[in-house]
């Protein structure tokens, strides 16, 4: 019974996988490594770099993204790993251990975060070496520390050899060389324990990885963990052995799967997806029609006629130009929000529905613009709108755009031509459309909510309905809303209600999730605005979201071409009814946050948030994200707050990484749609804050120049 | 399978995410057909190349417009361009369903709507083709990120004599002419046949790695 519920939780996360890799997989068959291509580095049963139990000396490529599944012995590990920076990674592990008998439950699930560090870089002669943490944070259960090795003998043949401590300094040690371990204590996880790093008996492991053909690779390794508890104490299962042997299958460049001999008792069996966010499912590229061509202009001698501006005077042509430029950006996705022109300039105020890239959007607008406008008007003045704000301004030379259509790295020289500049204010005498305001977009579609890592499932997962409506009433004035009707599924189903001690601020997530009738999901109205030059604003009052309804404010100061923004936001809010109609709850609250965020060269974004959380607790929260060019952002995010460790509960902190995809990358197609998830070991009531919409740097960021010229290149797409 | 997803769950997931969605929401609506296509092309595999239009000197002579023949030897595609435009020496050719191709007198610069299209090039005249010399080529394209990458190759010619093509019923004589270019990308050879006049009549040209080889017919008399 119990070895059938292990293999249900594999093929389960392995169903969930299989819908991340069918795209990835499809997408990324690139060309296969020749002789000479040393054969991609592999995952291990903790999803880390490695050999079979044990890890290697190597990192993955720069960037990679991966999710690993592995069993046996009743265990069952899924690991999502990050190459953070070329030498840095991190990993979230979720451990089930079956029969483990603690705290109550029968099976045990364990959270733990890994770090590895690669120090050498593998030379000629010099291998590769990596110093690594496991589960340094967390309960402790699988606590070990490592120094490991790998050489590259030939292409298809390498050889690793390493020293552990912890976990892996169990089994055959040769000593204590920095003094004695503390003892682990199975707490409530959370601090990190620096007493016991690199402390205690240290035991040699090594390993063997030959890839026998593209698709085979075969595994034998010695193990330095002797499983003390698992075999001795608990009896889970028998090692007798140290030697763990394996083969591993490369289905696609993306998905590895391999089947083990363990210990010299039990059969284990690992599924592996690598991605990488930096390479775009290479089949696919960047998909969607050409844009229009760049029409030039005659030469003023030849047509001076063409190059007058008398046509300023004319309302007609005036109202000519408004119905074609308006005409043509709906057939790009885009909308006309306001025209001015004079007889240099022109300035388009415009919305992007479709491109996932703004550069791309911009290019577009621009190549529509010369094949319209008279000669005379030379300065192209772009401002992106969303939400109603004018996000930028972006000033193109016609005579440029013509030069440079089909230069070599026309983007990068026409980037230097270009300026991008705070909107200002609408030019007086502007032309608005119309049918701009009020607009009405509605949809009614299904949708899937996935809830990870909840201390008695990996994955769980609702299936809902969602209708939602949107009225624009005046530019930033927008009323919306939606309304759900979960149709199947079992996030509601755990039995763990909140045992938390602080005001239950996020902790009975449950209760609202169990809901079958339909439920009001949001229901605001929001107010946005550009009131000052590198000032955003946002206000907005309702049912904000799942938990609380209030009125959130907030203010943002982003200077256009500056990697520093500093925001400031004010909410005050009641918690809503678990049924999530239009009641509260008793709860009140004033919580905000003063934010600074900055971007870094190569995409790394920082956020710092200090301030006051929902449980009326004051803290400060620090984000690190990592902003791919195509959207992709992988992120982690740790919150400190006056709530001591004992009264947080389990987790002793709020923590967590979070995700996002661009449909755009995974489906080629221009969309400006993303999937995101945050995943959180634990949802307690510490460090909770709200989840409001439209925060203000989302909206803002990609619009300046840090998100700009991320996707430059996307200009003349 | 205790109290996981029931396999019923995730066939109603399957059955919920191939059901078209509805609303006139752009963002949302639109991608619940992206991600329906996604799974579709996932599910049955690569959708087949449309078949190519059946071509005769009589329409091409009656549509008055110049034209190109382009085809896609890796993919199969096949599809007649006709020009949309002129800018700086450079010809812009665009098929009905928004593909377009950038040549400056036959030799390409620049497709848009091939997937991994060559953003841009700094590529060699027809002139320095049919002269002979070596050169120098420049191609840019976006692969993983958004910013052009740059792919530089050095390029010799080669002569392969005089030759007679027909393209839809009309014969040239022909000189065929080959460019061999190495880079650290790797390596391609182009093929240009040129007419008396010097005109590149015909011609197979490297675009991408996954777009591979473009293979080019002037349809003009």
């Amino acid at each position: 019974m119990s070895m059938q519920k292990a293999w249900c939780g594999l093929i389960r996360t392995a169903l969930f996988a299989s819908i991340l890799s069918a795209q990835a997989s499809l997408a990324q068959d690139g060309p296969v490594p020749g002789a000479g291509t040393p054969s991609p580095t592999t995952l291990n049963f903790n999803g880390v770099t490695g050999l079979i139990d044990m890890p290697s000396g190597q990192s993955a490529p720069d960037g990679q993204f991966s999710w690993n599944t592995s069993t046996f012995a009743g265990q069952t590990r899924t690991a999502l790993s990050f190459q953070i920076t070329p030498r840095l990674s991190g990993s979230f592990r979720y451990t089930g251990l079956q029969n483990w008998n603690f705290g109550g439950f029968a099976t045990y699930y364990d959270r733990s975060f890994d770090l590895r560090y690669k120090l050498v870089d593998e030379g000629r002669y010099l291998p590769s070496v990596t110093i690594g943490m496991q589960d340094f944070i967390g309960t402790g259960l699988f606590a070990g520390e490592y120094i490991a090795a790998t050489k590259t003998i030939s292409p298809r043949l390498r050889v690793t050899a390493g020293l552990g401590w912890g976990r892996l300094g169990s089994y055959n040690s040769v000593g204590s060389p920095f003094g004695d371990r503390a003892r682990v204590v199975v707490g409530r996880g959370g601090k990190p324990n620096t007493d016991q790093w690199f402390r205690g008996p240290v035991a040699p492991f090594a390993g063997v990885e030959w890839q026998a053909s593209d698709k085979l690779g075969l595994k034998l390794e010695y193990s330095s963990d002797a499983y003390r508890v698992e075999s001795g104490q608990r009896g889970l299962f028998d090692r007798k052995s140290p030697w763990n042997f394996g083969a591993e299958y490369q289905v696609t460049p993306s998905l590895r799967f391999g089947a083990y001999y363990l210990y010299g008792t039990e059969v284990g069996l690992n599924l592996s997806i690598a991605l990488d966010p930096k390479r775009r499912p290479q089949n696919a590229g960047i998909q969607g029609p050409a844009p229009l061509p760049v029409k030039p202009r005659p030469s003023r001698s030849a047509a001076p006629a063409a190059w007058s501006t008398d046509w300023v005077a004319s309302p007609q042509l005036a109202q000519t130009l408004e119905t074609v430029i308006g005409k043509g950006l709906e057939l790009e996705g885009m909308k006309l929000e306001a025209l001015s022109l004079q007889g240099d300039r022109v300035q388009v105020r415009f919305r992007n529905n479709r491109f996932d890239a703004e550069a791309q959007a911009m290019g577009r607008v621009a190549r529509l613009l010369t094949q319209v406008l008279p000669a005379s008007v030379e300065i192209f003045e772009l401002v992106p709108v969303f939400e109603g704000m004018p996000l930028s301004r972006v000033t193109f030379r016609r005579s440029d755009i013509e030069a440079l259509e089909s230069a070599p790295n026309g983007s990068a020289l026409l980037r230097q031509r270009t300026t991008f500049s705070d909107p200002g204010p609408l030019p007086t005498g502007s032309r608005q459309p119309e049918d701009a305001y009020p607009s009405f977009v509605w949809s009614f579609l299904p949708y899937t909510e996935l809830s990870f890592f909840d201390p008695s499932n990996p994955v769980r997962a609702d299936y809902a309905l969602r209708l939602s409506g949107r009225y624009s009433i005046l530019p930033g004035l927008i009323f919306s809303g939606s309304l759900t009707k979960r149709l199947a599924g079992n996030i509601g189903d755990t039995t763990r209600l909140s045992n938390s001690i602080l005001p239950h601020v996020r902790s009975d997530f449950v209760r609202y999730n169990r809901v079958e009738a339909v439920k009001i999901e949001k229901l605001t109205l929001a107010w946005y605005g550009h009131p000052a030059t590198n000032i955003y604003s946002r206000f907005t009052v309702g049912y904000l979201e799942q938990m609380y309804g209030g009125v959130s404010t907030e203010l943002l100061w982003k200077p256009v071409n500056s990697r520093l923004a500093l925001g400031a936001e004010l909410n005050y809010v009641a918690q809503r009814d678990f049924e999530q109609d239009l009641g509260f709850r008793n709860y009140r609250v004033l919580t905000g946050h003063a934010s600074a965020y900055y971007t870094f060269p190569k995409g790394y974004e920082v956020e710092l948030d200090v301030g006051r959380y929902l449980a009326g607790d004051l803290g400060a929260t620090l984000t690190v994200d990592r902003a791919f060019d195509n959207g992709w952002r992988i992120g982690a995010f740790a919150t400190l707050t006056d709530v001591p460790f004992e009264d947080f509960g389990e987790g002793s902190f709020d923590k967590g990484i979070r995700l996002t995809i661009p449909l755009a990358w995974i489906s080629g197609q221009p969309s400006r749609k993303v999937f995101g998830t945050t995943i959180r070991p634990l949802t307690r009531d510490g460090g909770a804050r709200l989840r409001v919409d439209g925060r203000l740097i989302g909206l803002v960021r990609s619009y300046h120049s840090d998100g700009l010229d991320q996707q430059w290149g996307r200009v003349f797409r | 399978m205790g109290k996981g997803v029931p396999v019923k769950v995730w066939l109603a997931l399957g059955v919920l995410l191939m059901m078209a969605g509805c609303g006139n929401d752009p963002v949302r609506v639109d991608s619940a057909a992206l991600i329906k296509g996604a799974l579709q092309k996932a599910v049955v595999g690569k959708s087949a190349a449309p078949a190519a239009p059946p071509l005769n000197r009589a329409a091409i002579d009656q549509q008055g417009l110049p034209l190109t023949r382009a085809a896609l030897p890796k993919s199969g595609a096949v599809a007649v361009l006709a020009l949309i435009g002129a800018n700086n020496g450079a010809q812009t050719w665009g098929t009905a369903d928004g593909i377009t191709l950038v040549l400056r007198n036959g030799v390409a610069l620049a497709t848009r709507g091939l997937g991994t299209d060559l953003m841009s090039a700094s590529a060699p005249s027809a002139a320095t083709l049919a002269s002979g010399a070596s050169h120098d080529r420049r191609h840019y394209y976006l692969f993983g990120g958004e910013k052009e990458i740059e792919n530089t190759f050095a390029c010799t010619m080669s002569s392969l004599g005089r030759e007679a093509i027909s393209i839809v019923g009309l014969g040239y004589a022909v000189q065929h002419r080959q460019e061999h270019c190495t880079g650290p990308s790797g390596t391609f050879t182009n093929d240009f046949w040129f007419d008396g006049l010097g005109k590149i009549r015909q011609s197979r040209q490297w675009i991408s790695p996954p777009v591979g080889y473009m293979e080019l017919q002037d349809l003009m008399r």
